[in-house]
Protein backbone atom coordinates (compact mmCIF):
# COMPACT_ATOMS: atom_id res chain seq x y z
CA UNK A 1 0.00 0.00 0.00
CA UNK A 2 1.26 3.14 -0.96
CA UNK A 3 2.17 5.71 2.39
CA UNK A 4 -0.54 8.04 3.17
CA UNK A 5 1.61 10.61 4.58
CA UNK A 6 4.48 11.97 2.88
CA UNK A 7 6.77 13.58 4.91
CA UNK A 8 6.22 11.07 8.08
CA UNK A 9 9.17 10.12 9.78
CA UNK A 10 7.79 7.37 11.85
CA UNK A 11 9.61 5.33 13.93
CA UNK A 12 8.11 1.94 15.10
CA UNK A 13 8.88 2.43 18.65
CA UNK A 14 5.09 2.04 19.85
CA UNK A 15 3.34 -1.15 21.18
CA UNK A 16 2.64 -4.05 18.47
CA UNK A 17 -0.23 -5.96 19.65
CA UNK A 18 2.09 -8.88 21.30
CA UNK A 19 4.36 -6.05 23.09
CA UNK A 20 1.03 -4.65 24.37
CA UNK A 21 -0.51 -7.56 26.11
CA UNK A 22 2.54 -7.99 27.59
CA UNK A 23 2.66 -4.08 28.71
CA UNK A 24 -1.39 -4.42 29.86
CA UNK A 25 0.19 -7.78 32.25
CA UNK A 26 2.53 -5.47 33.17
CA UNK A 27 -0.18 -2.67 34.61
CA UNK A 28 -2.20 -4.97 35.98
CA UNK A 29 0.86 -6.35 38.16
CA UNK A 30 0.31 -2.11 39.04
CA UNK A 31 2.85 -0.62 36.63
CA UNK A 32 2.65 2.87 36.14
CA UNK A 33 0.12 4.08 32.70
CA UNK A 34 3.17 5.59 31.08
CA UNK A 35 5.10 2.21 31.29
CA UNK A 36 2.32 1.20 28.59
CA UNK A 37 3.88 3.91 26.16
CA UNK A 38 8.00 2.50 25.80
CA UNK A 39 10.63 4.92 25.11
CA UNK A 40 8.14 6.49 22.94
CA UNK A 41 9.49 8.77 20.37
CA UNK A 42 6.93 10.86 19.07
CA UNK A 43 7.54 11.43 14.87
CA UNK A 44 7.35 14.63 13.17
CA UNK A 45 3.95 14.47 11.85
CA UNK A 46 1.50 17.31 11.30
CA UNK A 47 -1.99 17.93 12.02
CA UNK A 48 -2.98 17.72 8.71
CA UNK A 49 -1.08 14.50 8.17
CA UNK A 50 -2.80 12.91 10.81
CA UNK A 51 -5.92 14.44 9.88
CA UNK A 52 -5.31 12.56 6.34
CA UNK A 53 -4.24 9.24 7.80
CA UNK A 54 -7.69 9.06 9.71
CA UNK A 55 -9.70 9.78 6.25
CA UNK A 56 -7.82 7.40 4.92
CA UNK A 57 -9.14 4.83 7.65
CA UNK A 58 -12.75 6.42 7.58
CA UNK A 59 -12.84 6.17 4.04
CA UNK A 60 -11.64 2.51 3.90
CA UNK A 61 -15.08 1.96 6.43
CA UNK A 62 -16.99 3.97 4.84
CA UNK A 63 -16.87 2.38 1.72
CA UNK A 64 -16.93 -1.07 3.49
CA UNK A 65 -20.23 -0.37 5.11
CA UNK A 66 -21.81 1.56 2.11
CA UNK A 67 -21.19 -1.03 -0.69
CA UNK A 68 -21.46 -4.06 1.74
CA UNK A 69 -25.25 -2.71 2.71
CA UNK A 70 -26.34 -2.38 -0.68
CA UNK A 71 -24.44 -6.01 -1.51
CA UNK A 72 -26.59 -7.89 1.50
CA UNK A 73 -29.97 -7.95 2.44
CA UNK A 74 -31.73 -7.73 6.04
CA UNK A 75 -32.65 -11.47 5.36
CA UNK A 76 -29.16 -12.07 4.75
CA UNK A 77 -28.45 -11.10 7.65
CA UNK A 78 -31.06 -13.50 9.61
CA UNK A 79 -30.25 -16.30 7.28
CA UNK A 80 -26.01 -15.82 8.66
CA UNK A 81 -24.43 -18.42 10.65
CA UNK A 82 -23.77 -16.05 12.82
CA UNK A 83 -27.06 -16.16 13.74
CA UNK A 84 -27.97 -19.64 13.23
CA UNK A 85 -24.46 -21.20 13.91
CA UNK A 86 -25.24 -21.69 17.58
CA UNK A 87 -29.32 -22.21 17.08
CA UNK A 88 -31.69 -19.96 15.70
CA UNK A 89 -31.28 -16.36 15.88
CA UNK A 90 -34.13 -15.67 18.77
CA UNK A 91 -32.18 -18.18 20.77
CA UNK A 92 -28.77 -16.93 20.39
CA UNK A 93 -29.44 -13.22 20.58
CA UNK A 94 -33.17 -12.94 20.82
CA UNK A 95 -35.11 -11.01 18.80
CA UNK A 96 -34.84 -7.63 20.35
CA UNK A 97 -30.78 -7.98 19.89
CA UNK A 98 -30.88 -9.62 15.95
CA UNK A 99 -34.26 -7.82 14.61
CA UNK A 100 -31.85 -4.60 15.15
CA UNK A 101 -28.76 -5.70 13.49
CA UNK A 102 -29.50 -4.30 9.87
CA UNK A 103 -30.47 -0.80 10.93
CA UNK A 104 -27.68 -0.72 13.49
CA UNK A 105 -25.08 -1.74 10.54
CA UNK A 106 -26.98 0.80 8.88
CA UNK A 107 -26.32 3.65 11.43
CA UNK A 108 -22.89 2.58 11.42
CA UNK A 109 -22.30 3.02 7.82
CA UNK A 110 -23.88 6.78 8.48
CA UNK A 111 -21.45 7.09 11.19
CA UNK A 112 -18.17 6.29 8.55
CA UNK A 113 -19.84 8.74 6.29
CA UNK A 114 -20.21 11.47 8.84
CA UNK A 115 -16.60 11.05 10.15
CA UNK A 116 -15.37 11.11 6.43
CA UNK A 117 -17.50 14.36 5.65
CA UNK A 118 -15.75 15.99 8.59
CA UNK A 119 -12.63 14.88 8.46
CA UNK A 120 -12.48 16.92 4.40
CA UNK A 121 -14.23 19.77 5.48
CA UNK A 122 -11.53 20.28 8.36
CA UNK A 123 -8.73 19.03 6.32
CA UNK A 124 -9.94 21.29 3.76
CA UNK A 125 -10.10 24.58 6.24
CA UNK A 126 -6.65 24.10 7.62
CA UNK A 127 -5.55 24.80 4.01
CA UNK A 128 -5.13 20.63 3.65
CA UNK A 129 -5.96 18.64 0.05
CA UNK A 130 -7.99 15.55 1.74
CA UNK A 131 -6.53 12.33 0.14
CA UNK A 132 -8.89 10.80 -2.45
CA UNK A 133 -10.03 7.45 -1.97
CA UNK A 134 -8.74 4.35 -2.90
CA UNK A 135 -10.36 1.16 -4.67
CA UNK A 136 -10.92 -1.30 -2.17
CA UNK A 137 -11.51 -5.04 -1.61
CA UNK A 138 -12.53 -6.62 1.49
CA UNK A 139 -12.32 -9.87 0.92
CA UNK A 140 -15.91 -11.47 2.34
CA UNK A 141 -18.54 -13.77 0.72
CA UNK A 142 -21.25 -13.63 2.90
CA UNK A 143 -22.56 -11.89 5.93
CA UNK A 144 -20.66 -13.98 7.92
CA UNK A 145 -17.33 -12.97 6.75
CA UNK A 146 -18.84 -9.18 6.39
CA UNK A 147 -19.48 -8.86 9.77
CA UNK A 148 -16.08 -10.89 10.54
CA UNK A 149 -14.11 -7.82 8.81
CA UNK A 150 -16.47 -5.02 10.31
CA UNK A 151 -15.28 -6.08 13.79
CA UNK A 152 -11.00 -5.88 12.45
CA UNK A 153 -11.74 -2.82 10.81
CA UNK A 154 -13.58 -1.03 13.70
CA UNK A 155 -11.10 -2.17 16.50
CA UNK A 156 -8.32 -1.19 13.93
CA UNK A 157 -9.43 2.31 13.54
CA UNK A 158 -9.62 2.07 17.66
CA UNK A 159 -6.39 1.28 17.74
CA UNK A 160 -5.17 4.17 15.34
CA UNK A 161 -6.89 6.26 16.86
CA UNK A 162 -5.83 6.10 20.47
CA UNK A 163 -2.41 6.09 18.81
CA UNK A 164 -2.59 9.17 17.39
CA UNK A 165 -3.69 11.55 20.04
CA UNK A 166 -0.20 11.80 20.98
CA UNK A 167 0.67 13.34 17.84
CA UNK A 168 -2.55 15.78 17.45
CA UNK A 169 -1.02 19.16 18.47
CA UNK A 170 -4.55 21.86 18.24
CA UNK A 171 -6.56 20.97 20.99
CA UNK A 172 -9.93 20.88 19.65
CA UNK A 173 -8.44 18.17 16.71
CA UNK A 174 -7.36 16.22 19.76
CA UNK A 175 -11.00 16.38 21.05
CA UNK A 176 -12.53 15.61 17.67
CA UNK A 177 -10.39 12.41 17.34
CA UNK A 178 -11.40 11.38 20.69
CA UNK A 179 -15.12 11.75 19.99
CA UNK A 180 -14.62 9.50 17.53
CA UNK A 181 -12.26 6.86 18.77
CA UNK A 182 -14.81 6.36 21.49
CA UNK A 183 -17.65 5.68 18.79
CA UNK A 184 -15.46 3.48 16.85
CA UNK A 185 -15.42 1.84 20.06
CA UNK A 186 -18.33 1.49 20.20
CA UNK A 187 -18.75 0.00 16.98
CA UNK A 188 -16.44 -2.40 17.87
CA UNK A 189 -17.86 -3.80 21.03
CA UNK A 190 -21.32 -4.18 19.15
CA UNK A 191 -19.55 -6.32 16.31
CA UNK A 192 -17.65 -8.33 18.67
CA UNK A 193 -20.73 -9.18 20.67
CA UNK A 194 -22.93 -9.57 17.70
CA UNK A 195 -19.92 -12.19 16.56
CA UNK A 196 -20.15 -13.56 19.69
CA UNK A 197 -16.56 -12.12 21.49
CA UNK A 198 -16.18 -10.84 24.33
CA UNK A 199 -17.14 -6.30 23.58
CA UNK A 200 -14.16 -5.22 25.98
CA UNK A 201 -11.29 -7.55 25.68
CA UNK A 202 -8.90 -6.09 28.24
CA UNK A 203 -8.93 -3.14 30.25
CA UNK A 204 -6.41 -0.54 28.12
CA UNK A 205 -7.45 -0.37 23.99
CA UNK A 206 -4.15 -1.36 22.44
CA UNK A 207 -2.58 2.10 20.69
CA UNK A 208 -1.07 1.29 17.25
CA UNK A 209 1.63 3.40 15.42
CA UNK A 210 0.49 5.21 11.99
CA UNK A 211 3.04 2.55 10.06
CA UNK A 212 1.41 -0.78 11.75
CA UNK A 213 -2.56 0.68 10.72
CA UNK A 214 -0.91 1.36 7.41
CA UNK A 215 0.01 -2.13 6.74
CA UNK A 216 -2.77 -3.28 8.28
CA UNK A 217 -5.03 -1.00 6.36
CA UNK A 218 -3.49 -1.94 3.08
CA UNK A 219 -4.29 -5.49 2.73
CA UNK A 220 -7.58 -3.87 1.71
CA UNK A 221 -6.85 -1.90 -0.56
CA UNK A 222 -6.13 -2.67 -4.24
CA UNK A 223 -4.61 0.77 -5.30
CA UNK A 224 -5.00 4.21 -4.72
CA UNK A 225 -4.41 7.36 -6.88
CA UNK A 226 -0.98 8.61 -7.56
CA UNK B 1 -32.55 6.63 41.02
CA UNK B 2 -30.22 9.76 41.22
CA UNK B 3 -30.72 12.63 38.82
CA UNK B 4 -27.63 10.83 36.87
CA UNK B 5 -30.30 9.27 35.02
CA UNK B 6 -32.21 11.98 33.73
CA UNK B 7 -28.58 13.37 32.69
CA UNK B 8 -28.25 10.16 30.46
CA UNK B 9 -31.27 10.16 29.17
CA UNK B 10 -31.60 13.43 28.34
CA UNK B 11 -28.07 13.18 26.76
CA UNK B 12 -28.80 10.59 24.82
CA UNK B 13 -32.33 12.24 23.48
CA UNK B 14 -30.39 15.54 22.44
CA UNK B 15 -27.55 13.46 20.84
CA UNK B 16 -28.94 13.78 17.06
CA UNK B 17 -30.19 17.27 17.01
CA UNK B 18 -26.85 18.49 18.96
CA UNK B 19 -25.03 16.49 16.90
CA UNK B 20 -26.25 17.92 13.82
CA UNK B 21 -26.01 20.89 14.99
CA UNK B 22 -22.44 20.80 15.70
CA UNK B 23 -21.10 18.35 12.72
CA UNK B 24 -23.76 18.20 10.13
CA UNK B 25 -22.98 21.40 9.00
CA UNK B 26 -19.94 21.45 8.97
CA UNK B 27 -19.69 23.35 12.58
CA UNK B 28 -16.46 20.90 13.49
CA UNK B 29 -14.06 22.64 10.42
CA UNK B 30 -15.33 25.98 11.89
CA UNK B 31 -14.76 25.77 15.07
CA UNK B 32 -11.08 24.06 14.94
CA UNK B 33 -10.29 27.04 12.65
CA UNK B 34 -11.64 29.54 15.70
CA UNK B 35 -9.66 27.61 18.41
CA UNK B 36 -6.46 28.91 16.25
CA UNK B 37 -7.61 32.14 16.05
CA UNK B 38 -9.89 33.29 18.20
CA UNK B 39 -8.88 33.62 22.04
CA UNK B 40 -9.91 31.13 24.20
CA UNK B 41 -12.05 31.90 27.82
CA UNK B 42 -9.06 31.68 29.90
CA UNK B 43 -9.41 28.63 32.20
CA UNK B 44 -7.71 27.25 35.23
CA UNK B 45 -4.91 25.97 34.08
CA UNK B 46 -4.87 22.01 35.08
CA UNK B 47 -2.22 20.07 35.61
CA UNK B 48 -1.83 16.50 34.67
CA UNK B 49 -1.70 15.13 38.20
CA UNK B 50 -5.10 17.31 38.48
CA UNK B 51 -6.48 15.40 35.73
CA UNK B 52 -5.39 12.01 36.12
CA UNK B 53 -6.90 12.40 40.11
CA UNK B 54 -9.52 13.66 38.56
CA UNK B 55 -9.98 10.66 36.02
CA UNK B 56 -9.36 8.57 39.58
CA UNK B 57 -12.06 9.78 41.34
CA UNK B 58 -13.95 8.87 38.43
CA UNK B 59 -13.20 5.57 38.40
CA UNK B 60 -12.97 5.25 42.09
CA UNK B 61 -16.49 5.76 41.76
CA UNK B 62 -16.78 2.91 39.09
CA UNK B 63 -15.15 0.78 40.74
CA UNK B 64 -16.78 1.16 43.87
CA UNK B 65 -20.18 0.69 41.88
CA UNK B 66 -18.97 -2.88 41.22
CA UNK B 67 -17.69 -3.95 43.76
CA UNK B 68 -20.77 -3.48 45.67
CA UNK B 69 -22.91 -4.86 43.24
CA UNK B 70 -21.67 -7.55 40.86
CA UNK B 71 -22.02 -10.16 43.31
CA UNK B 72 -25.15 -9.54 44.27
CA UNK B 73 -27.00 -10.40 41.25
CA UNK B 74 -26.93 -14.08 39.43
CA UNK B 75 -27.84 -14.99 35.92
CA UNK B 76 -31.46 -15.55 36.71
CA UNK B 77 -31.50 -11.78 38.36
CA UNK B 78 -30.81 -10.55 34.76
CA UNK B 79 -32.80 -13.09 33.00
CA UNK B 80 -35.70 -11.84 34.74
CA UNK B 81 -34.95 -7.94 34.58
CA UNK B 82 -36.98 -5.91 32.65
CA UNK B 83 -33.86 -5.17 30.12
CA UNK B 84 -32.64 -8.03 29.58
CA UNK B 85 -35.75 -10.42 29.64
CA UNK B 86 -35.74 -9.93 25.74
CA UNK B 87 -32.57 -11.37 24.92
CA UNK B 88 -31.09 -14.99 23.85
CA UNK B 89 -29.51 -17.40 25.41
CA UNK B 90 -26.31 -16.23 23.52
CA UNK B 91 -26.44 -12.72 25.36
CA UNK B 92 -28.09 -13.66 28.59
CA UNK B 93 -25.51 -16.82 28.90
CA UNK B 94 -22.77 -14.25 29.42
CA UNK B 95 -24.13 -11.24 31.19
CA UNK B 96 -22.46 -12.39 34.51
CA UNK B 97 -18.85 -12.90 33.37
CA UNK B 98 -19.09 -9.47 31.00
CA UNK B 99 -20.23 -7.10 34.33
CA UNK B 100 -17.58 -8.92 36.11
CA UNK B 101 -14.59 -8.55 32.89
CA UNK B 102 -16.33 -4.46 33.59
CA UNK B 103 -15.70 -4.94 37.40
CA UNK B 104 -12.20 -5.81 36.75
CA UNK B 105 -11.26 -3.59 34.08
CA UNK B 106 -12.54 0.05 36.53
CA UNK B 107 -10.46 -1.48 39.39
CA UNK B 108 -7.34 -2.13 36.76
CA UNK B 109 -7.79 1.48 35.79
CA UNK B 110 -7.85 2.84 39.68
CA UNK B 111 -4.96 0.88 40.16
CA UNK B 112 -2.93 2.11 37.10
CA UNK B 113 -4.18 5.76 37.77
CA UNK B 114 -2.82 5.51 41.20
CA UNK B 115 0.52 4.18 40.23
CA UNK B 116 0.96 6.54 37.83
CA UNK B 117 -0.42 9.23 39.90
CA UNK B 118 2.30 7.85 42.75
CA UNK B 119 5.47 7.60 39.96
CA UNK B 120 4.69 11.64 39.04
CA UNK B 121 5.20 13.05 42.43
CA UNK B 122 1.29 13.54 43.33
CA UNK B 123 -0.95 12.16 45.94
CA UNK B 124 -3.86 9.99 44.64
CA UNK B 125 -7.28 11.42 45.80
CA UNK B 126 -9.11 8.89 48.28
CA UNK B 127 -12.18 7.16 47.39
CA UNK B 128 -15.35 8.97 48.94
CA UNK B 129 -18.13 7.32 50.91
CA UNK B 130 -20.93 6.58 47.79
CA UNK B 131 -25.11 6.10 47.79
CA UNK B 132 -25.90 4.92 44.04
CA UNK B 133 -29.46 4.16 45.40
CA UNK B 134 -29.53 0.78 43.34
CA UNK B 135 -32.52 -1.26 44.53
CA UNK B 136 -32.47 -3.72 41.94
CA UNK B 137 -31.02 -5.39 38.56
CA UNK B 138 -32.97 -2.96 37.22
CA UNK B 139 -31.18 0.29 38.60
CA UNK B 140 -28.39 -1.29 38.65
CA UNK B 141 -27.96 -1.60 34.81
CA UNK B 142 -29.39 1.49 34.57
CA UNK B 143 -26.72 3.21 36.42
CA UNK B 144 -24.23 1.28 35.30
CA UNK B 145 -25.30 2.22 31.68
CA UNK B 146 -25.52 6.13 32.96
CA UNK B 147 -21.76 5.51 35.14
CA UNK B 148 -19.81 4.50 31.63
CA UNK B 149 -21.47 7.01 29.16
CA UNK B 150 -20.25 9.53 31.38
CA UNK B 151 -17.24 7.98 31.57
CA UNK B 152 -16.65 8.56 28.41
CA UNK B 153 -17.65 12.20 28.18
CA UNK B 154 -15.26 12.73 30.71
CA UNK B 155 -11.91 11.20 29.42
CA UNK B 156 -13.40 13.00 25.82
CA UNK B 157 -13.18 16.24 27.75
CA UNK B 158 -9.85 15.92 29.39
CA UNK B 159 -7.48 14.42 26.80
CA UNK B 160 -6.92 17.82 24.74
CA UNK B 161 -5.84 19.12 28.34
CA UNK B 162 -3.20 16.43 29.03
CA UNK B 163 0.02 17.60 27.95
CA UNK B 164 2.56 14.27 28.80
CA UNK B 165 2.48 12.07 25.48
CA UNK B 166 2.00 9.22 27.54
CA UNK B 167 -0.30 10.03 29.53
CA UNK B 168 -2.58 11.19 26.87
CA UNK B 169 -2.10 7.97 25.25
CA UNK B 170 -3.20 5.85 28.00
CA UNK B 171 -6.14 8.19 29.07
CA UNK B 172 -6.86 7.68 25.41
CA UNK B 173 -6.89 3.99 25.59
CA UNK B 174 -9.24 3.84 28.73
CA UNK B 175 -11.77 6.01 26.88
CA UNK B 176 -12.37 3.74 24.18
CA UNK B 177 -12.68 0.72 27.01
CA UNK B 178 -15.05 2.94 28.65
CA UNK B 179 -16.78 3.09 25.18
CA UNK B 180 -16.81 -0.14 25.12
CA UNK B 181 -18.73 -0.88 28.39
CA UNK B 182 -21.30 1.85 27.37
CA UNK B 183 -21.30 0.42 24.53
CA UNK B 184 -22.65 -2.59 25.50
CA UNK B 185 -24.25 -1.31 28.65
CA UNK B 186 -26.43 0.38 26.54
CA UNK B 187 -27.42 -2.58 24.53
CA UNK B 188 -28.25 -4.11 27.87
CA UNK B 189 -30.95 -1.65 28.65
CA UNK B 190 -32.41 -1.49 25.02
CA UNK B 191 -31.41 2.14 24.05
CA UNK B 192 -28.81 2.25 20.88
CA UNK B 193 -25.18 1.43 21.49
CA UNK B 194 -23.53 4.47 19.41
CA UNK B 195 -25.88 6.95 19.54
CA UNK B 196 -24.40 9.65 17.60
CA UNK B 197 -21.51 9.57 15.41
CA UNK B 198 -19.54 11.94 18.02
CA UNK B 199 -19.45 11.60 21.14
CA UNK B 200 -19.91 14.10 23.64
CA UNK B 201 -17.17 15.74 25.31
CA UNK B 202 -18.18 17.37 28.89
CA UNK B 203 -16.16 19.79 31.39
CA UNK B 204 -14.74 18.95 34.45
CA UNK B 205 -17.04 20.87 36.36
CA UNK B 206 -20.15 19.16 34.63
CA UNK B 207 -18.68 15.85 34.79
CA UNK B 208 -18.07 15.99 38.74
CA UNK B 209 -21.56 17.75 39.55
CA UNK B 210 -23.12 14.96 37.68
CA UNK B 211 -20.91 11.94 40.02
CA UNK B 212 -21.74 14.05 42.98
CA UNK B 213 -25.01 13.12 43.02
CA UNK B 214 -23.79 9.34 44.32
CA UNK B 215 -21.30 10.93 46.74
CA UNK B 216 -22.23 11.30 50.53
CA UNK B 217 -19.12 12.37 51.66
CA UNK B 218 -15.16 12.42 50.89
CA UNK B 219 -12.20 12.29 53.18
CA UNK B 220 -11.08 15.73 54.27
CA UNK B 221 -7.45 16.82 53.49
CA UNK B 222 -5.22 16.59 56.30
CA UNK B 223 -7.31 14.40 58.84
CA UNK B 224 -5.77 13.28 61.75
CA UNK B 225 -2.98 15.55 62.00
CA UNK B 226 -3.74 16.45 65.64
CA UNK B 227 -5.24 13.09 67.19
CA UNK B 228 -6.42 15.19 69.92
CA UNK B 229 -8.21 17.63 67.71
CA UNK B 230 -11.60 18.12 66.82
CA UNK B 231 -13.12 15.95 63.81
CA UNK B 232 -13.39 17.81 61.02
CA UNK B 233 -16.74 17.56 58.58
CA UNK B 234 -17.96 19.11 55.53
CA UNK B 235 -14.78 19.58 54.37
CA UNK B 236 -13.30 17.85 51.48
CA UNK B 237 -9.70 18.55 50.00
CA UNK B 238 -10.53 19.68 46.46
CA UNK B 239 -13.83 20.92 44.52
CA UNK B 240 -14.41 21.99 41.60
CA UNK B 241 -17.32 24.02 40.83
CA UNK B 242 -19.27 26.41 37.84
CA UNK B 243 -20.56 28.05 40.35
CA UNK B 244 -19.47 31.62 41.78
CA UNK B 245 -19.79 30.96 45.53
CA UNK B 246 -19.45 27.68 47.76
CA UNK B 247 -22.07 27.50 50.98
CA UNK B 248 -20.03 24.87 53.45
CA UNK B 249 -21.79 23.26 56.47
CA UNK B 250 -19.05 22.52 58.92
CA UNK B 251 -21.98 21.33 61.80
CA UNK B 252 -21.11 17.77 62.08
CA UNK B 253 -17.42 18.59 62.99
CA UNK B 254 -17.10 17.78 66.99
CA UNK B 255 -14.47 17.51 69.58
CA UNK B 256 -13.07 14.39 70.77
CA UNK B 257 -14.40 15.03 73.97
CA UNK B 258 -17.48 15.72 73.07
CA UNK B 259 -17.29 19.64 74.07
CA UNK B 260 -18.07 22.66 71.75
CA UNK B 261 -15.96 23.54 68.90
CA UNK B 262 -15.13 26.88 67.52
CA UNK B 263 -14.64 27.77 63.56
CA UNK B 264 -12.69 29.73 61.60
CA UNK B 265 -12.03 29.97 58.28
CA UNK B 266 -9.78 31.85 56.17
CA UNK B 267 -7.88 32.41 52.34
CA UNK B 268 -4.65 30.97 51.85
CA UNK B 269 -4.08 31.92 48.56
CA UNK B 270 -5.66 32.71 45.24
CA UNK B 271 -7.61 35.50 43.95
CA UNK B 272 -9.38 37.85 45.92
CA UNK B 273 -12.34 36.35 47.28
CA UNK B 274 -15.12 37.47 49.96
CA UNK B 275 -15.69 35.28 53.07
CA UNK B 276 -18.80 35.84 55.17
CA UNK B 277 -20.05 34.02 58.28
CA UNK B 278 -16.04 33.46 58.49
CA UNK B 279 -16.47 31.95 62.24
CA UNK B 280 -19.25 30.02 62.60
CA UNK B 281 -20.12 26.57 61.11
CA UNK B 282 -21.56 27.47 57.75
CA UNK B 283 -19.34 30.40 55.95
CA UNK B 284 -20.08 31.27 52.60
CA UNK B 285 -17.18 32.04 50.39
CA UNK B 286 -17.64 34.28 47.28
CA UNK B 287 -15.11 34.21 44.36
CA UNK B 288 -15.05 37.64 43.66
CA UNK B 289 -11.45 37.21 41.44
CA UNK B 290 -13.56 35.18 38.76
CA UNK B 291 -12.54 31.69 37.53
CA UNK B 292 -9.38 30.73 39.32
CA UNK B 293 -7.96 28.36 41.90
CA UNK B 294 -8.27 29.14 45.45
CA UNK B 295 -7.35 27.72 48.81
CA UNK B 296 -9.01 28.43 52.29
CA UNK B 297 -8.27 26.70 55.29
CA UNK B 298 -10.34 25.86 58.33
CA UNK B 299 -9.40 26.03 62.18
CA UNK B 300 -11.39 24.27 64.26
CA UNK B 301 -11.00 24.50 68.23
CA UNK B 302 -12.53 22.65 70.88
CA UNK B 303 -13.03 23.99 74.43
CA UNK B 304 -9.76 22.68 75.58
CA UNK B 305 -7.58 24.56 72.99
CA UNK B 306 -7.35 21.26 70.96
CA UNK B 307 -6.63 22.44 67.21
CA UNK B 308 -7.54 20.72 63.52
CA UNK B 309 -6.39 22.14 60.71
CA UNK B 310 -7.69 21.54 56.78
CA UNK B 311 -7.89 22.76 53.70
CA UNK B 312 -9.46 22.52 50.60
CA UNK B 313 -8.80 23.58 47.21
CA UNK B 314 -11.80 24.99 45.26
CA UNK B 315 -11.14 25.07 41.47
CA UNK B 316 -14.07 27.92 40.12
CA UNK B 317 -14.15 27.18 36.28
Amino acid sequence: MQRETPGATEHPTQETPSASLRANAAIVAGAALIATTLNAQTPVVSDLDVLNYALTLERLEANFYTEGLKRFSPTDFSNGAFATNLGNQSELFGDSVSGDVYSYLLLIRDHEQTHVRTLIRTIQSLGGTPKPACTYNFKYNNVDDFLMVGKVLEDTGVTAYDGAVRLIKNPAILTAAATIATVEARHAAYLRLITGDIPFPAAFDTANTMTTVLAAAGGFITSCPA
Amino acid sequence: MKQLMTEANASRRSFFTKSAALFGAGALAAKIVNAQTVPQTPTPAQTDLDILNYALSLENLEAAFYNQYVGKYSASDYAGSVFTSVFGTKINGNIVSYIAAIRDHENTHVAALKSTINSLGGTPVAPCVYNFGVNNVNDFLMTAMALENTGVMAYDGAIAMITNLDVRQAAATIATVEARHASYLNVLNGALPFPSPFDTPKSKADVLAIAGQFISSCPVASSATNPAGPNIAGLRSAITTPEAQVQFDFSQSAATNGGAVSFVFSQVSGPTAAITSARTSNPQVFFLGGKGTYVFQLVVTDALGNVQTARTTITYM
